[in-house]
This record gives C-alpha cells, sequence and structure tokens, in this order.
C-alpha cells in the first residue's frame, strides 16, 4: 500500500498545498520551521484519524482559520482509495473513504496502516506504562479488529462502573445486582484483551531480536516482558473478584487489563533505569521495527514507515544499516531531516524521491 | 446570529431547544410562522399547550395517551406475554410490524451510570412487580432493547432480577436485515448471527 498524492488545506502551519509521492522512499527536507513534521503528522492522521503529537483538533488548524482537510489518494491492491479527513471547529470531525463519511471513525483504523518512528520515542521506555500501552493497543488494534472492539467495550464498561463505584462512596448505596453484570462483563473483555496481548508480545520477540542484533552488531539480547497481575492469581475472575471489596472502598477498578504494563530489558537488565541512552535509541527503534517486520510477515497490506528526524540521533553506521533493513522491506517511507546536503549524501546508494519545502 | 427584535431572538432560542434543531433551521421555522395565517401559530401553540396538560401516561405500562384507560387494558391482547422497551416509539415500532400481540411496558430509558441513569431511574421495579403479581399469568417476557452494550446490560438487569420467578425471559433476535446481501452486514452482526443460527427443518 502506498500514498500517491496528498492535498493539505489549513493544516498546522499549511495555507493549501498538494504533494506527489514515490511508492518507495521519500525524504522530506527542509531548515527547521518550514513543516517537515507536519507534513508526515498529516499523513498519520489520514491513516489514523489523530495527530500524532497534538491532542485537541483546534491545534490542527492553521492560526486565524476555522477548519483543516487533508485529502490523500491511497493505492491499494492496484485500486485507488481517497480519505479525506476534515474537520471544523465546534463541530465533529468527518473521515471520507472514497467520499463516503464512516458512520463510526474508528472503522478507519486498520484499513491504512502505518508505523510512526519519532526522536520522542523513547518516552516510551522513560515514561508511565500509559505510553507502552497506548503503544501496543494502537499496533494490535491496527490488525485486529475484535481486539479493537473489545478495548473500546472494556472502556465503556470499566466507566460505568466506576460511576457506580464513585457514587456508592457518596451516598452508600449500590446496586450490587449491577456490580455483578459490570464486573461479569469487565472480567469477559479483561480475558480475551489479556489474551491478545500476550500473544502479541510473543509474536514480535524473535523480530525485535533480529533487529536489534542486527542494527547494533552487539551481543545485547533485547526482551519485551507484559507484565499483568493476572499472572500471578491465575485468572482475572479469581483477580476481579476479590477486589471488590477494595473497589467499594477506594470507588473504582483497582484491578483490570487498564494496569497492564510492559517493561523492556538488555540483558535481563531493565532498560529505563539501566539503559544508557544510545542503548534506549536503538532498542526503540529495533521494536518499531520488528513490529513492522512481524506486521508484513502475517498482513496482506504492507504498512506506510514514517521516519521523522532520526538521523541526528544516530552514527552513520547505524544510519546506513537502518536503510539496508529498510530497504529490504521495500515498503513506502517517509523521512524527514533538516540537513539537505547530509541526506542526499546518506541517501546517495538508494534511489530516493526528494521533497524540499 | 442575532437579530433586532427580541420577539424573533426568543422564538429562535425556544426551537433550537428542540431535538436535531441548530439555530438555522430554528430560523427557517419561526420566519415560515410569521409568514403564515395566524391560524398556523394558533393551533400550534394551543395544540402543544393541549398535548403537555392532557397526554396520560398509563400507570401499568407506563405508554403515553390521550386517557388513563390506556390500550394495555384492553381484552384483545395475549396476556401471557409482556414486550419490553426503552421509549415510546418502540411500542409503535413493534406494532406495526403485525407480529406481536401482546402487554408492553415502556421502561423510559436505559441503564448508563455514566450518564446518570440508574435501575431506579427507569420503570425497573414497577415491571417486576407486574410479573410477579400477574400470578403467573405472564409466561413471557420478551427484551427488545437496543443492540448496544448499554441496552444487553439492562436486558441482564432485568433477567438477574426476574431469576427465581416462573417465567420465560427472551431477547429478540440480532442479525443481518431482511432483503440486505450478506457482503453489506458488518462483521459484528454477520458474527453475532452466525453464532445465534436458526435450525433449518424441512417439512
Amino acid at each position: 500500500m502506498h500514498l500517491k498524492k496528498l492535498k493539505l488545506i489549513n493544516f498546522k502551519n499549511y495555507k493549501e498545498r498538494q504533494f506527489e509521492f514515490s511508492d518507495k522512499i521519500n525524504a522530506i527536507i527542509g531548515l527547521n520551521g518550514v513543516g517537515k513534521t507536519n507534513l508526515v503528522d498529516a499523513i498519520h492522521y489520514l491513516c489514523l484519524t489523530k495527530s500524532f503529537f497534538s491532542n485537541t483538533e483546534i491545534e490542527n488548524i492553521n492560526y486565524s482559520e476555522s477548519l483543516f482537510s487533508i485529502k490523500g489518494n491511497f493505492v491499494k491492491e492496484e485500486k485507488e482509495n481517497a480519505v479525506i479527513c476534515s474537520y471544523q471547529k465546534s463541530e465533529k470531525k468527518i473521515v471520507q473513504l472514497d467520499r463516503k463519511p464512516y458512520k463510526k471513525i474508528s472503522d478507519h483504523i486498520g484499513q491504512f496502516p502505518l508505523v510512526f518512528i519519532s526522536p520522542n520515542d523513547t518516552d516510551l521506555i522513560r515514561q508511565g506504562g500509559t505510553l507502552r500501552r497506548r503503544f501496543f493497543d494502537n499496533i494490535i488494534s491496527q490488525q485486529n479488529k475484535p481486539y479493537f472492539e473489545a478495548l473500546i467495550e472494556y472502556q465503556k464498561v470499566l466507566k460505568n462502573r466506576n460511576t457506580i463505584l464513585k457514587n456508592h462512596l457518596i451516598i452508600r448505596k449500590i446496586d450490587f445486582d449491577l456490580l455483578k453484570i459490570y464486573t461479569d462483563q469487565l472480567i469477559e473483555k479483561a480475558e480475551k484483551i489479556s489474551k491478545e496481548r500476550k500473544g502479541y508480545v510473543e509474536k514480535i520477540q524473535n523480530q525485535v531480536k533480529d533487529t536489534y542484533l542486527n542494527f547494533t552488531s552487539t551481543e545485547e539480547q533485547p526482551n519485551i516482558e507484559y507484565e499483568t497481575k493476572k499472572g500471578s492469581f491465575g485468572s482475572w475472575k479469581e483477580l476481579i473478584n476479590a477486589s471488590q471489596e477494595k473497589d467499594l472502598h477506594t470507588g473504582r477498578s483497582n484491578v483490570g487489563i487498564h494496569k497492564d504494563d510492559f517493561t523492556f530489558f538488555l540483558n535481563q537488565k531493565e532498560i529505563k533505569k539501566f539503559g544508557s541512552q544510545g542503548q534506549q535509541k536503538s532498542f526503540i527503534i529495533a521494536l518499531k521495527l520488528g513490529v513492522l517486520q512481524h506486521w508484513i510477515m502475517s498482513n496482506t497490506t504492507k504498512p506506510i514507515l514514517i521516519l521523522d528526524d532520526i538521523f541526528d540521533r544516530l552514527d552513520d553506521t547505524r544510519i546506513s544499516k537502518l536503510l539496508i533493513l529498510i530497504e529490504k522491506l521495500s515498503l513506502q517511507v517517509f523521512l524527514t531531516d533538516a540537513r539537505v546536503e547530509r541526506t542526499k549524501h546518506i541517501l546517495k546508494p538508494i534511489n530516493a524521491n526528494f521533497i524540499e519545502l | 446570529m442575532e437579530f433586532d427584535s427580541k420577539l424573533i431572538n426568543d422564538a429562535v432560542a425556544s426551537f433550537s431547544k428542540l431535538p436535531s434543531i441548530g439555530k438555522k433551521t430554528a430560523l427557517r421555522l419561526v420566519l415560515h410562522i410569521l409568514k403564515q395565517e395566524n391560524s398556523l401559530a394558533e393551533d400550534l401553540a394551543s395544540s402543544l399547550v393541549k398535548l403537555k396538560e392532557g397526554v396520560k401516561y398509563c400507570t401499568t405500562c407506563h405508554m403515553a395517551g390521550d386517557s388513563e384507560d390506556c390500550f394495555c387494558k384492553s381484552s384483545y391482547l395475549d396476556p401471557s406475554i409482556i414486550c419490553v422497551v426503552e421509549d415510546i416509539q418502540d411500542v409503535i415500532a413493534i406494532k406495526n410490524t403485525g407480529h406481536y400481540s401482546g402487554f408492553f411496558h415502556v421502561l423510559g430509558g436505559i441503564i448508563s451510570p455514566i450518564n446518570g441513569i440508574g435501575p431506579d431511574d427507569l420503570k425497573i421495579s414497577s415491571l417486576l412487580r407486574r410479573v410477579k403479581e400477574s400470578g403467573s399469568e405472564i409466561k413471557e417476557v420478551i427484551m427488545a432493547l437496543p443492540a448496544t452494550m448499554e441496552g444487553d446490560t439492562t436486558t441482564f438487569y432485568i433477567a438477574k432480577k426476574l431469576q427465581g420467578v416462573d417465567v420465560k425471559v427472551s431477547s429478540i433476535a440480532r442479525g443481518v436485515p431482511v432483503g440486505s446481501e450478506l457482503e453489506y452486514t458488518d462483521e459484528i452482526t454477520l458474527g453475532r448471527s452466525i453464532m445465534n443460527r436458526v435450525n433449518y427443518s424441512v417439512q
């Protein structure tokens, strides 16, 4: 799958602009602040219906304008699809596929898959579990629709359950039959979700290892561990039921897959605590490329890969190894860099399409 | 949108309080009424006031009607089945199918704590009383609630509350709409209709 054409209107720093891309490697170059990252962010938006960086839609609109739109023409299995995402201040955002708006925007997720590698990615190692859960949920959801549905339902049940638990704190009254129904629904979805999370981590383990070794030429062994409270208990049913007393006291659900985490290791030592900056960066790139390789092996649609500003953080040997790895995958790549001459030099051996902003 | 006329502004504000009416539609309606004969406005106003004052809710099934003599009191209905629905328009929809001749029970909503609706805010306890007090004349409770998580939760809840009562609880089937192609049916619906498939018998 690849993106052939892109048209931006009032998206971030763009007023109105059109682009055409190659189905191989596209190098977006230009000085700081010309909009390289905004361009790849627009591609992220088209594929996943949200920005990689901003949390509110208003931030995506060009200053002083009241709406933005992104239009992209994808080629997927030799057919062309037009995707339009648009948002107008104080209205709902609209996502259209071939001129037909989605009833549920979430139906779009997974149709045009994408993997994004950015310099801020080491946050994934250093920050809290929310980010790691979001990363894995995002990747699994794009490939596994039932997982995505279960995740949405889990969030709904959790919210409802927490609401009645919270009310119990205030009015000292709770309908135990209703609590039981929400608890059972929570258990059912939690079992499904944690099974998929566990299975997914097992599946990508080897790809991440291989990529890391290939990329760094060291003997260090990376490892990902899926951490869930369920492990020590055996089943979510026992665990969640056992927590009911505590839940009633605290007014919220204390256990469940919303507390899961993923831990990254290098030679059995936690990277978060013991890894150097260089090791963290290399691990993240290996993790994302490993995810990508597993994807290509198990799905028919090849994702788009975005490398935002990562040359700055790597030495020359790693850059050339990265390029070799990417070339082998033969998919559409967008990379951004601020140093025009350097990029042209690095990409000399590869036939890349340069876009100078 | 502001006008010099306070009267127009007030009318627009009132109309736009209605569901699915925005400011622009409200203005169109207001200007339309202004252009017509006086009788239109008078009829509209009086029918609205009469509606609000006159409509009675049945104390048994909670259906709206002109008098407390609700249609649920009529003798031609099958007294052994009762169909539980979310709202008044669902009663009309099910009646129009021509395949149902039993009683109804209007809950007035579905359980959704996030939106501040708990079981006590709905007509659930009156349903339970109605079933229990019928002295096993009611044989079946058909749950006809929306095919959403909230709808399912409400169905579960009522089924749970009816445990131990000698009554059958069923739920309307979910599946492929009549006259539609399989390939256009969404995966979840199709998945459900495969799980809950129906036996086919050739006589």
